[in-house]
Parts: C-alpha cells; structure tokens; sequence
C-alpha cells in the first residue's frame, strides 16, 4: 500500500470484511447444534500496529464465543450477530470513504491542482 | 470464492429451506391412515452441520451449513380405533403417523425465521460489496 494511512485503512477493511464473513458463518449455523460462534478481532492489533508504524503488520484473529450454549449446544444470538452485521458494515462504508479521500487527495496532487 | 458471504449465506438459506419443505411434507401426512400390517407414515427429521471448522469463514474458505441427512420418526406410529376405516383391521384398528402438529408448526416458525436472517445476510452483503467495487471511483 502507498503510506501508513492507506495500509491502516486497508487492514482496517481487511479485518472488517473477515468479520462480516464469520457472522455470515454464525447465521446460516444459527440452529446448527453444537454450533459455537466465531467472533473476530483485529483493532487491538490494528492499534499496536498503527503505533510500532507498520500497520500492515495487522492480525486478524478469530474467537469462539463464550456466551453460554442453549440447549442444542448452539450459542449464536441472533440479535447480536443482527447488531454486529449492522456496525461492521458502517464501519466497511466509512473505511471506504476513508480510502476514497484518500485516493482523491492523490489524484489533487497528480493533477497539480487542476 | 469472489464474493464468500453470499455463497455462506445461501448454504444458511438451502438449510432452512430443507427444513421447511420436510415440515410441510409432515404437516401434508398428519392424518396420513395406514394398515396396521404396514408402518405407519414416517415424520422426517433434517440433520444439519457446519461446513469446516469455522476457521476457514475468516479467509473466505468453505463456511456455512449444510444438510448431512435425513432421520425419521417412529414407524409405530400411533394404534387408532376406526372400525368403519377401509383400512382397520380385524381388531378395527388402524395407524395414524406420530406427528405433533404444534411441534411442526413450532420447527416451521424456526425455519421460517431462520431463513430470513441469511436472507437480510445476503442483502446486507450486497451493500458493503458494492461499496467496496466504488473504491478508486
């Protein structure tokens, strides 16, 4: 990626998008039983990243769930995953137009001001 | 996969949707009558499980649900007395399938919603998608 902003926007995208896929996961396993959600987590790495000055360097990790399990031994919650869906996807949408700004401000300076 | 959401969401809704037509094949055979030389109408159970161990979800590998089988209920069904049934025996009994119509009405509501949420996954998907195909624009 062009410079620590454009990397730090990307692995923010790349973890928000790894995210968005584990929910997907936990949904269509929403009455699977013995199912136990997948979580994701990336902004404390994203962040520690961000201060050592190589964002790139960025993991993404995957959790299981410790909520407790229901019957079936599934433990999604729908209105969790509903409520996750929501937030990761305007986050994925700022980080986009973070990433356009972004592109836009190069574009200025290719075409010197023009 | 390009775009892995949909492909997970879709396994979500092919299992619900399952699930659905074998309640509405129970609910058809609630008062299916057999002889009782034969078995009774069997309910049909769907088994599902995860695709991969969930790990694979986060890379955009093979993640969902899927159908791995079909079990049925009890072909003892359960002995009715209807002597004037063209199909009672001698006894004037006959078999009736053992289907608890709230049971499959409860499995329908389950099912039903269920599909539902992979269905707003799908649409939810759609928009971060094409939000990502704008960058650069």
């Amino acid at each position: 990626m062009i410079d620590s902003t454009g990397s730090a926007i990307y692995a923010a995208l790349n973890g928000l998008a790894a995210r968005q896929r584990v929910i997907a996961n936990n949904v269509a396993n929403i009455e699977t039983p013995g199912y136990i959600a997948g979580k994701v987590s990336f902004e404390d790495s994203l962040r520690a990243a961000i201060a050592e000055g190589d964002p790139s360097a960025t993991s993404v990790a995957k959790l299981r769930s410790t909520d407790p399990v229901n019957q079936n031994g599934n433990n999604v919650s729908l209105d969790n995953e509903v409520v996750s869906m929501t937030d990761t996807d305007l986050r994925y949408q700022l980080m986009v137009q973070a990433m356009n700004q972004k592109f836009g401000l190069l574009r200025t300076a290719i075409g010197s001001g023009a | 996969m390009l775009f892995p959401t949909f492909q997970t969401a879709s396994s979500g809704l092919g299992v619900f949707r399952t699930w659905m037509d074998a309640v509405s094949d129970n609910m058809a055979n609630l008062d299916t009558v057999r002889p009782t030389s034969e078995p009774a109408f069997q309910a049909r159970f769907v088994v599902a499980q995860a695709i991969g161990t969930g790990q694979e979800a986060m890379t955009g590998g093979p993640a969902g649900a899927e159908v791995t089988g079909i079990t049925f209920g009890d072909p003892a069904g359960r002995l009715v007395s209807d002597p004037t049934n063209p199909l009672a025996d001698s006894n004037g009994m006959v078999r009736y399938p053992d289907v608890d119509m709230g049971d499959q009405m409860t499995q329908l509501m389950i099912a039903q919603r269920g599909y539902e949420a992979n269905l707003s996954v799908i649409d939810r998907a759609k928009d971060a998608y094409q939000q990502a195909l704008s960058i650069g624009r």
